[in-house]
């Protein structure tokens, strides 16, 4: 299997493995540099990069955005450098994340500013790519805040994203004000089913954004539906600025 | 008892613990049989708070092109909350479940009684 960092993360690339138990080798390349990860057993076992291996190494490509990897299945390792539980690993790797980017660029530049804020609206229009492929019946894809302007958007119809965004949220929004009156809990996402289409919305995490979603209602299928955009705004609050 | 509260009971027993809330409410907002089993759940007042949903939810899907609205379903971290047009659109069954409740069971349920609804509603 053949991927790039934008679609799948190396932290989503390590639980997915782990997960799933694989034995497996997975080479990672980033700016001319090769990097390998080892899985066994539900763990990362082994790591190496440049002359360096162990821990260390699965922390530095964790921070990793941008490059390619490879992943071939029933590779066993040729050494163990690491004990730690997989889980143990992405905690510490985020945590170092967070400390890295909270000492970058105390004052940044409106130049620094923009160069994020297009890096970060390629990601999202990324990840809603991707998920395009992974949902039968697919139409149109919105990540919209509260406000219900865009954030990005992806669409395979001749389907206005701003139209999308605006009249979802709007309904969304009501919904919401409804089940906080009713004290009906938190509302995690709305499906409205229509002659044509299944129209969702998925709140991120803090509700500050949702994830809207438009589905044909004869191609698509529900199940498929709930559970990848579930899937998919679970990552796309990860790739939220913090 | 109507054919509406008879129907309404066959609905409880068959969703049992499940269940929380169902109404048939009219597009003014005002029920016409239902009720919730729990009390904090004011019945007449999601009543009248799903009618305004379905109402803009119609009017967001004419504004999108897709069509007549079928229903409307509310995931939360405690309960389902569908909304389903029956007949020709001028009333909506409202259901309210907890999680434990079993989605597409629901749904089906639904597919069965709405029409059995329509025609006990007195024309």
């Amino acid at each position: 299997m053949k991927g790039n960092l934008h679609e799948m993360a190396i932290a989503d690339l390590i639980q997915q493995n782990c997960r799933d138990r694989k034995s497996a080798k997975v080479s990672i390349e980033h700016s001319g540099r090769q990097a390998f990860l080892y899985f066994q057993n539900g763990n990362v076992v082994h790591a190496g990069l440049d002359d360096r291996s162990g821990e260390e190494v699965v922390y530095e490509i964790l921070q990793w955005n941008e490059g390619t990897f490879d992943m071939e299945s029933g590779v066993k390792p040729p050494a163990r450098t690491i004990e730690k539980s997989w889980s143990s690993l992405l905690l510490e790797g985020a945590r170092r994340l967070d400390e890295t980017q909270a000492g970058n660029d105390p004052f940044p530049t409106e130049q620094n500013v923009h160069q994020e804020v297009n890096e970060m609206a390629t990601d999202f229009e990324g990840l809603l790519k991707s998920m395009s492929g992974e949902i039968t019946g697919y139409i149109a894809s919105v990540l919209v805040g509260m406000d219900g302007i865009n954030v990005a958007s992806h669409t395979r119809a001749k389907v206005d994203p701003d139209t999308v965004s605006g009249q979802l949220i709007l309904l969304v929004k009501l919904i919401d004000t409804s089940i906080q009156k009713l004290g009906a809990g938190e509302l995690e996402d709305n499906l409205t089913t229509t002659e044509g289409a299944y129209l969702m919305m998925r709140s991120l995490p803090g509700k500050q954004y949702f994830l809207g979603l438009v589905v044909d209602k004869k191609t698509g299928n529900l199940g498929n539906m709930r559970l990848i955009g579930k899937t998919y705004a679970e990552r796309l609050a990860k790739a939220m600025p913090r | 008892m109507t054919k509406i509260d008879d129907l309404i009971q066959e609905v409880r027993r068959e969703l049992g613990a499940d269940f929380i809330s169902t109404d048939i409410v009219g597009m003014d907002g005002i029920s016409i049989g239902g009720g919730s089993v729990d009390p904090h759940f004011d019945a007449t007042e999601a009543s009248a708070r799903f009618s305004v949903v379905m109402k803009l939810a119609k009017k967001v899907s004419e504004k999108l092109g897709t069509g007549k609205v079928d229903d409307n379903l509310a995931t939360t971290d405690k309960a389902y909350i569908i909304a389903r047009f029956i007949g020709d659109g001028s009333y909506y069954w409202g259901i309210a479940v907890t999680r434990d409740a079993t989605l597409g069971t629901l749904r089906l349920l639904m597919n069965e009684y709405a029409p059995k609804f329509w025609d006990a509603i007195p024309s």
